[in-house]
């Protein structure tokens, strides 16, 4: 089958001749490529909609411009082989994967393209508009490349919504039985417990039956709370108090683990108390699992939402999985069901907010989970702490 | 010392909870079939009843409602497997006054099982 770059060439008639008009023009293009990522930024921090894909503020955009400046090169240097397209796709992947809007690629490019023409309709040398339709061609195919990279996401989406339909039932029903047996079970181990004598060896397996029906009851409950639409009883939530008590709740060895930095006077949230504190739980208790040794939660404001870091300083999520990773059913652990990311990126985004992989301090794989504050019209802000 | 009116059709369950209440000094009645439970009942039998919400014939709440019509002072939480918001809701509704999910937190348990006991 034909490769999908080599059909868009083939339609849009793109050949040597334009590789060669590209080339030429790289040496001319390269002083102004600063000045165009600047203009392509600044115009998408200006834009209330668009500018909501930056989740990280000042040291992320200057990452992203680094990406443009390179992608601007690329552009002009070629080679235009599968290669080229293999990294164009990646870019078009990492735009689906963090949900930014189809329209504003359309309104990127744009950008481009009108400083493009601008420097190219001024040079004196050379067919200004053969210059002109071979940068149109190749913008074009990267809009193509990257309409491509919605598809597949798409695509990838609606299979796994049908898979998850027709399975999410008969597991539901599956699992909603097994929480009989585990009753009894339970409350086998509870007689058992006062019936024998204290002998810690006893007491040591006992505890180990509790603890494994507890995580059979945790696989039970996300299991269904991602094939049900639980209610949402948003209220005022005090983070600060919140995620204290959470850490309040954990065995000791695992509080030297954690580190929390929170932003001094926090305002509050607004969202469902009982899934902020499942998704941050589910968070925290990942990258424990993950045998990391220290995890860190930064807990601070960004103009009129919360964010809460959830960092580690394992390896990290590898390119392979990046892509994957909220999907449900898709684990990297050798235990577990691969539910508790796409329940936390789903109860994130009924609350109003996001979550998704970032980068923070340590080297390890960093989630951001973005929620909304409490608003006005709600008696906020109320600040905490 | 209470005596405690125990219905679920998972007989391990059912005889686990007894044993449990029989440890906190009450006594119990155990029925495996809702229907057998309501043709052996008769008013002020028991000071609380903790039904199953899903049984073969009806469940627990619908149980509970035809209880009621026999003592309308009786008093019961449903321990469920299938405890969702919607049974919740029922429960409450027909004046039920504790809904517990399986696998049941036994100190939750004697929480509303006091409960119970007190208003009654």
């Amino acid at each position: 089958m034909e490769h999908l770059f080599d059909e868009i060439k083939r339609y849009i008639g793109f050949d040597s001749k334009d590789e060669a008009r590209l080339s030429t023009l790289a040496v001319l293009v390269q002083p102004h490529i600063y000045s165009i990522v600047d203009d392509f930024y600044d115009r998408i921090l200006r834009h209330s909609g668009a500018k909501q894909a930056i989740t990280e503020g000042a040291p992320q955009v200057e990452r992203l411009k680094g990406t443009l400046r390179l992608w601007l090169q690329e552009f002009f240097v070629g080679p235009w082989g599968y290669e080229y397209y293999e990294r164009r796709a990646r870019i078009g992947r990492r735009h689906v994967e963090i949900q930014l809007p189809q329209q504003y690629m359309f309104t990127a490019v744009n950008v481009i393209r009108g400083h493009l023409i601008e420097i190219v309709w001024g040079l004196k040398e050379g067919c200004g508009i053969e210059n002109v339709h071979s940068i149109n061609k190749l913008l074009d195919m990267e809009l193509a490349i990257m309409l491509h990279t919605y598809r597949e996401g798409y695509l990838s989406k609606m299979k796994q919504n049908e898979r998850l339909v027709v399975y999410g039932q008969l597991a539901a029903s599956i699992a909603h039985e097994l929480r009989n047996p585990l009753s009894v079970i339970e409350s086998s181990a509870f007689l058992l417990r006062r019936r024998l004598p204290p002998d810690p060896n006893i007491g040591h397996h006992i505890e180990k039956i509790e603890g494994q029906v507890q995580h059979a009851n945790r696989v039970i409950t996300d299991l269904l709370d991602m094939v049900r639409d639980k209610p949402i009883r948003a209220e005022v939530v005090d983070i600060q108090a919140l995620t204290f008590s959470y850490w309040e709740s954990l065995p000791e060895v695992k509080k030297s683990r954690l580190k929390i930095e929170i932003q001094e006077s926090l305002p509050t949230l607004w969202a469902d108390r009982n899934q902020v504190l499942q998704i941050i739980n589910n968070l925290i208790t990942n990258a424990f699992e993950a045998m990391h040794d220290q995890v860190l939660v930064k807990i601070y404001t960004v103009e009129n939402t919360m964010h809460i870091l959830v960092n580690d300083n394992g390896k990290g999520v590898d390119s392979v999985s990046r892509a994957r990773l909220f999907e449900p059913l898709f684990t990297t652990k050798s235990r577990g069901i691969g539910l508790g990311l796409a329940l936390s990126r789903k109860l994130a985004e009924r609350n109003g907010g996001s979550l998704i992989l970032s980068q923070g301090p340590l080297p390890g794989a960093a989630f951001l989970l973005v929620l909304l504050l409490t608003s006005e019209d709600k008696g906020g802000p109320h600040l905490t702490g | 010392v209470a005596h405690i009116l125990l219905v679920d059709d998972n007989i391990a369950l059912a005889e686990n909870l007894a044993e449990i209440l029989l440890d906190a000094g009450h006594t119990s009645a155990i029925f495996h079939h809702p229907a057998e439970a309501l043709s052996c009942f008769h008013e002020m039998m028991y000071d609380a009843a903790i039904l199953d919400y899903k049984m073969p014939g009806f469940d627990g709440v619908a149980l509970y409602t035809q209880l009621k019509q026999k003592d309308p002072a009786l008093r019961a939480m449903i321990v469920s497997a299938y405890a969702d918001d919607d049974c919740l809701h029922i429960a409450k509704q027909q004046g039920i006054q504790g809904v517990l999910t399986k696998p049941i937190d036994i100190s939750a348990f004697f929480d509303t099982l006091s409960t119970l006991l007190q208003t009654a």
